[in-house]
Parts: structure tokens; sequence; C-alpha cells
């Protein structure tokens, strides 16, 4: 039994009265005298009259009742009574507490975007492995798998005497990927020495561009196809401070006993590090740019090694700032603190909020947030600290004195910027905008596959319109058979193999099931020659090869796969034949005609459908068409026969 | 800068010689260059000119507490700023950055912040130097225009790896080719610079990768940072 409240003391002290709350066995004998009922006058014990909480909810309807009693008994005796109630908490069942305390553990992000009374801030700092044969600064060739140490150059390995010999082919994935960023490349840029020690860093220094990078003040805009939290509304433009070339470190394993074992094949590898402006606010919109940006830098070939692959990391920055003082755009953010190690997506918006809240749960309390550096695992709810405050750590930055500037040429960047081809963004765009495709079926099938999916789905809806003898150019027109070759690229190869490696899908989009013969019977069911059944099974019998190339037409004719539809009569004929003897179900149709029933009884129309189907030749008969002249019967023949009738 | 200059000759030595070489000063060229002295002026003689120092490092640095004889040096003694004074504490940082061992004890301290000092001075001395609307030298290249223009990275500089390119799908987009598994893609590259034992030197080592032993529980002693900044 716990502390007893002064209130409950009190009022036993000194008028007698005893609280029985949460006393279960003590609430049955009251129900259960057998002389009581509601309407007699309620029972006057012998011993003090009991003081009850008003609100009880969770026992049985005998306590309920006892409950409502007790009422009865406070507002009887509680005109005596001198000390005030204290203010006493409902009680709650045990398993609605365990309910409500899961429920705010499993609390969704998409509800915790934002904390009201507060601002987020939020600033990301991405590191992307460059697409090169080659290292930054030095000829060993770059890989990725290869043997360990066995692409290491005299530079890297830092050996006392070895310079820096800066290799050019590093500057066109750079360059691309600053442009497809938006950037402005500068024409003169400079490298500079960042120094710190460790063991992955054989110089003891990194060679970066910390006062003159060569790319400033791009941008990237984010759409809510691209999953940014919805109180940014529709689209988002994050600012991008610059992007700058530096060197990777060596890849380490660690082992029992403080043990590590090094990799000096990554050592120098050219990487290129993107900071934002902090401007996004919400941690959905930070999880979204790096998924943006990874594909941005896919799709221009700079960085073709994914988060998952490790080829890319994102760093995050997060401060918190009350809402009065957002208002002022000018006004000095909170003290921010930066998370590393963050090595998913998901990861990155779950560290984003839970030092968020860590944040305003200090600030809150009155105490001040250190500005450090935290780190993030997978599964954790708190972000910990791994090192001091920022000031403890100098870097030191100075110019590299054995590296000259970085020119690069006009021409270059014009051409590289002349040669980016056509943008994630704007594929997409023509998708949604020209073909009526969802936002969703676009974004699916230009990232399945590793972008095969969609030189397929080209291919397919080119042999498509040639067989249709549709122009390709005037796209003004329907799109159905746009929309119709998507959704089977999508969604019908898919159910065809459970491993997408299986479909052999290739770069310039040819799988297992040819482009032509999915044309081929694409074009057939959108004239409506084949129904979609015999569609499906055609696509199995292609990818299973039994359907040679280019013989699919002569295969439904083998077979006798033609839709040779009934007549309107026909049909009509099967429908009077369902509806015989189904006056109860064709009564609900009157029913909603006479305006007694408030909505059109599909089902029912639809179970007289499926009667159709069960009895009606089906490979001769379109579910549309059927519940089409089934609807029509009904409105037209039979309810005016009832009505007639009755 | 094109080429470096010496402007302390000709400043310098002003307040630290007497008058009478002053005098020497203002009217000879300064020892290092390569003007030769007007025919209109007077004949020197060389070896006289050449026998005494006119201006020495010594110059530079901190007054020795102990010596009178440099009179001049007195009038040097200017006070440190008080904020540059270098405590034991920051010593200790900066030994800490540059991974250098502690003093250990204290006359150790003494004269490395003696040393400190000295070297403090010297550079202080530095940069009184006028550099008004002189850019920084950060290494020493050819900064010419023609220089630049050679160092700089065109079109034709990487022709050959664009010219390696394919252009893939129908938003022509360009791709490296690349090994499937990953590589490189282009035979054998950089194989003369990767020809060298690189575990030759390892302390200790298995198989082909480098052992490295952190402290107990470790990963990021004093002044350390953690992996990719």
């Amino acid at each position: 039994m716990g502390r007893i409240p002064t209130a409950e003391l009190c009022r036993y002290l000194l008028s007698g009265q005893l609280s029985r709350r949460g006393c279960v066995h003590l609430r049955r004998p009251i129900a259960a005298t057998a002389a009581w009922h509601p309407t007699t006058r309620p029972l006057q014990p012998s011993r003090p009259s009991r003081a009850r909480p008003v609100t009880t909810r969770s026992f049985a309807s005998q306590a309920h009742n006892a409950g409502a009693n007790a009422d009865t008994l406070d507002t009887a005796t509680s005109s005596s009574l001198t000390p005030p109630r204290a203010p006493v908490p409902p009680v709650v069942a045990l398993r609605k507490q365990l309910k409500e305390q899961k429920k705010k553990k499993k609390k969704k992000n998409v509800d915790n975007q934002t904390v009201p009374g507060w601002e987020l801030t939020v600033g990301i700092e991405i590191h992307a492995q460059l697409n090169t044969a080659r290292k930054l600064f030095s000829p060993a060739a770059a890989s990725f798998n290869d043997p360990p140490n066995s692409h290491v150059a005299l530079f890297d390995a830092a050996v006392p005497g070895s310079q820096p010999l800066f290799q050019p082919e590093t500057v066109i994935p750079a360059v691309r990927a600053a442009l497809a960023l938006g950037c402005a490349i500068q024409p003169v840029s400079r490298f500079d020495r960042k120094h710190y020690f460790h063991w992955d860093q054989p110089a003891g220094y990194q060679i970066t561009q910390y006062y003159h990078p060569f790319a400033r003040d791009g941008r990237i805009v984010l759409y809510a196809r691209d999953g940014i939290a919805p109180e940014d509304g529709d689209r988002v433009e994050i600012g991008i401070r610059q992007v700058q070339l530096e060197q990777d470190t060596a890849k380490t394993t660690a082992h029992p006993g403080g043990v590590h074992w090094l990799d000096l094949n990554r050592v120098g590898l050219p990487l290129i590090e993107i900071i934002t402006l902090p401007q996004i606010r919400h941690p959905a919109t930070a999880a979204a740019l790096v998924r943006k940006v990874q594909t941005l830098l896919a799709a221009v070939d700079a960085c073709v090694y994914g988060m998952e692959a490790g080829g890319l990391r994102a760093d995050v920055n997060v401060s918190v700032r009350r809402a009065e003082d957002a208002h002022a755009p000018a006004g000095p953010l909170g003290t921010r603190t930066e998370i590393k190690n963050l090595s998913s997506f998901k990861a990155v918006e779950d560290a984003i909020i839970a030092e968020r809240d860590r944040q305003i749960a200090v600030l809150e309390a009155g105490g001040v947030v250190q500005g450090e550096t935290r780190g993030w695992s997978l599964g954790s709810t708190e972000t910990r600290r791994l090192r001091a405050k920022e000031g403890e750590v100098d870097y030191r930055y100075m110019p590299d004195p054995d590296l000259g500037p970085l020119v690069i040429g006009d021409d270059l960047v014009a051409h590289l910027a002349s040669s980016l081809g056509v943008l994630p963004d704007t594929e997409i765009d023509e998708l949604v905008e020209r073909r009526g495709l969802s936002s969703k079926d676009a974004l699916s099938l230009t990232t399945l596959d590793n972008g095969a999916r969609i030189q397929y789905f080209y291919n397919v809806l080119g042999a498509l319109e040639e067989r249709l003898g549709l122009g390709g150019g005037d796209a003004d027109g329907d799109q159905r058979h746009a929309l119709l070759a998507a959704n089977w690229c999508l969604h019908e190869l898919g159910k065809l193999t459970e491993l997408p490696s299986e479909l052999g899908m290739t770069r310039d989009g040819e799988c297992r099931v040819p482009s032509a013969d999915l044309a081929a019977i694409l074009s057939h069911l959108h004239r409506r020659e084949i129904t979609a059944r015999v569609a499906k099974e055609l696509l199995w019998c292609v990818f299973r090869g039994e359907i040679a190339t280019g013989g699919v037409t002569q295969a439904i004719d083998e077979h006798g796969l033609w839709f040779k539809e009934l007549s309107e009569a026909e049909y009509a004929e099967i429908a009077d034949l369902v509806a015989e003897g189904e006056t109860k179900v064709l009564g609900e149709f009157l029913r909603f005609k006479q305006g007694k029933a408030k909505a059109y009884p599909h089902g029912k129309l639809m179970f007289l459908v499926g009667k159709m189907m069960r009895a009606g030749p089906e490979e001769r008969m379109d579910p549309a068409a059927a519940e089409r002249i089934m609807r029509a019967r009904i409105e037209d023949v039979y309810l005016p026969a009832m009505e007639a009738g009755v | 800068m094109a080429r470096p200059r010496l402007p302390l000759l000709t400043r310098a030595p002003r307040r630290f010689t007497t008058p009478s070489i002053r005098r020497h000063q203002s009217s000879s060229s300064s020892s290092s260059s390569t003007q030769t002295s007007p025919p209109s002026k007077p004949h020197h003689d060389p070896y006289a000119l050449l026998s005494t120092p006119t201006w020495s490092i010594r110059s530079l640095l901190p007054p020795k507490p102990t010596t009178s004889s440099t009179t001049t040096s007195t009038t040097e003694a200017e006070t440190e700023p008080e904020e540059s004074t270098i405590t034991p504490t920051k010593l200790a940082h900066l030994l800490r950055l540059s991974a250098l061992p502690q003093p250990t004890s204290a006359s150790e301290t003494a004269e490395m912040l003696a040393t400190l000092r000295a070297q403090l001075h010297f550079v202080r001395a530095i940069q009184r130097v006028d550099t008004r609307g002189v850019a920084p030298l950060q290494a020493i290249r050819d900064e010419t225009a023609a220089g630049l223009r050679e160092a700089s990275i065109t079109l034709a500089t990487v022709r050959d790896a664009l010219a390696r390119e394919e252009v893939v799908g129908r938003c022509r987009r360009p791709r490296r080719p690349r090994r499937e598994d990953g590589g490189s893609g282009e035979g054998v590259v950089g194989a003369e610079e990767e020809s060298w034992d690189v575990l030759g030197c390892a302390q200790e080592k298995v198989g082909r990768y480098f052992v490295v032993r952190s402290g107990k529980g470790d990963g990021d002693g004093d002044g350390m940072a953690d992996g990719v900044e």
C-alpha cells in the first residue's frame, strides 16, 4: 500500500470518513445485499460513510451500480463535510495503461515532425565517393572490393618524401555533381590541410578545400513525391553552401581486444563534401534530401555507390530554438550539435528526432545545450556523446604548400553542363504530365533495377505505339495505352518472379520478356482482342520461353484465345436466366429506386454479375460489359416488371 | 608574390645600427641585391663595407635578460601582449594537437616555454612587415597568366577519359564503364605505382592487413578525432 494522501488522512481523522478506493473486495457486499434496490432509500451503514471517487470507470457493472449508490451517499453526506475534497485522479485499468505506454513508445514518425512552441533547424553535410578510375592525388587505382592493400601508392601510405600528384580525371564527376546541384563552379580553387591524428589517416592530415571550394551557392528542390514532411507543403528548396573535394580515409575493421585491421585501398579516394544551408525544418525533409542527393549523384554518374554500400555518408547538425525567437529570421540559431555515423535514411530521421527531443528537454529544464559531437546507432532512443566541445579539436587549417591551385577551364564546364543528360526530376515530370502516370508509379519505374526498368518501359511503349498506329510525337491524345504499359511493366512483371535478378533486365531495357512481345500482348489487350486473364497467361508463357520471340499473335491463333465476346442479346439472355427467382435481391434495388435505401446496392449487383459469369461461357464474357448490361436490365426491365406486378 | 622581396634589410637596420653605419646604408645598395652602385656615388672599399655586419637575425629574437651589450635591444623590449602569454596548460594542449610527448619535469616545461616565446617573438617581428595589397603566397608555382593556362584542366586534358564513356538510355546520361565487380574497368591501372611492398614496413600485420592496437576502450584519445571528417 502506498503513501496515504493528506486529504484522505484529514477526512478520516477529522470526520471519520474512510476511503475505500481501490479496495475491490469491499465493493461486492454493497451490491450483494439481497434487499437492495436502486429505488429504495440508500443504505445507511453503521460504519462511517464512504468517500468514493465520483468517476470510477473500470470495474464491473456491479461496482458501477455501487458507485452510483455511492454518489447518492456522497451527496447526502458531503454537505456535512468540512474539509474540502482533494481532486482524486481517475483510476485507470492496468491493461489500458499498458496499451497507452506501448502506443507512446511506438509513436510513428509521421506524428513527430514538429513540436509546438519550438523550431528545429537542421543542416546536413554529405560525403560522397566519386566515380573515378584513380585516386585524387595518386595514380593508384580506385577500387571498391579488391583484395586489401593492393592499390596503394607511396603517397597514400605517407611514405616520407612522397608528393601528391593531382589526377585531372577526378574533376569530371566532381563538376557533374556540382552542376546537378545547381552550383556555380569557381574557376580557381585551392587545397588546404586539415590536421588530426588517427590511424586511418597515414599522413596526419587530410587534404580538403576549406577556404576556397570548387563550387558554391547551389540549391536542391524537393517535392512532395520525394517524401518531405507534409508540414513543408508541396515543394521546398534547400540551399547548398558549397561543394568541395577531399580525400577519403582508410577502411578499419574492428576486432576484439582493441585490435583494428587497416586496409589502405581507400586512402586518398576522391570524395566530395556537400554542405547545405541550415534551412531544413523537419526530420522527414532531411531524410528526403539525403535520398534525393543520392539519386541525383547516381543519375549524373558522380557517385554510384549508395548509403547502404558505404559510398555516401551523412553528418547532421541539429539545433532548436523557441518559436517566438524564430519569427525574426535573422535571429541567432540555437547551439548546434553534430551527429555522425548515420548509415541509412531512416537513421537520419530517427536521430534528428531523438536529438531534437533531447535538446528541448535540456532547454526546458533550464539547462544549456553543449556544442558537441554525438553518435547514433540503429535501434537507439537517444544520441550518445562522442566528443566534447568543438573548440577542443583544433584542425589548424592551412593551405597545402605542395599543391598548386585547381584551375577548371570554362570549356570543360560548358561541355559537362551540356552533356549531363535529362535529370531525374525532368524525366518524372514528363512521365506524370505527358503520360498521366501517378507520381508514385513514375518514381518506382525510374528507380527499379538501377534505371533499367524505365528503359524497358520506353521500349515497350514505343513498340506499342507503333502497333496501335499512334504517332509518337503527338501525345495530347488519350494515354490509356501508356498507363496500361506502365502498370504491366511495374506490377505484372514483378509478379513473374520473386528475385528481380531473375528477370535479367539489361541496361538497355531488355529482359527475359522481350519488349516487342510484351508490346504485342498489350496491343491486343488494348484493342480488347484478348481478355486480361489470357494476356497474363501469355506473359507467363513468354517469360518461360514457351512462346518464341515474335510469336505471340501466332500462339493466340493456335490456341484459339481470341476474345469472341457475346453480343448484347446473349448477355441479356444470361442476365434473364440469372435474375429469375432472385426477387429478394431485386427487392433491394427497388428499395433504392423508391428512395427507401440510401446507397445503391453495389454488392448485390456484383453478386448477380458473378452468377452471370458462372452461368455463361466465361471465356467469352467481359465482367465490365456484364455489369453494365445487368445494371441496364435491372433498371429497364426487372424493376418495372416488379412494380407492375406488385 | 612572383619574386621574394627583402624589405627587412632596407628598414630594420635603421633601428639597430649606429649613425655612422646608417650613412653607409643610405648611400650604398643592399648586400644581396644585384643593383650596382650608381656611378655618381663615391667609391667605397668593399672589404671595409663587408667586414662589419650591419644586421643580425638576432635582432628578431627576444633580448637576452642578462646581456647589456646590445643597448639597442632595450629600446626594443616590447612586452608580450597579454592574451598571447603561453601558459603551461596551453603548451600541453599544443603538444597534444601535434601528438608530441608532454614535458616530464618543470625544467623541461620552462625550457619549452622559453623556446616557444622566442619563436613567437620572431614571428611577431615578421608579421610587422607591411603586406597591404600583397596576396599571400600559398605555394611556389608559376602564377603568371601563362602558368595558369598551363595548369588549368580543360577539355583537352580529360579528352581520353571522356572518350571512354558511354551514353546510356533515353535520357542520354553519360556512364563510365566499370567492371562488374566494381573494379577500375580499364585493365591494369597504375600498376607501376602500386608495385612496391606496401606491408613491408608494417610493425604488425595479419594477412594483407595492417594491425593497429588502440588503448583499452579508447576510441578517441586526447586530441584525436573520429573517422571521416
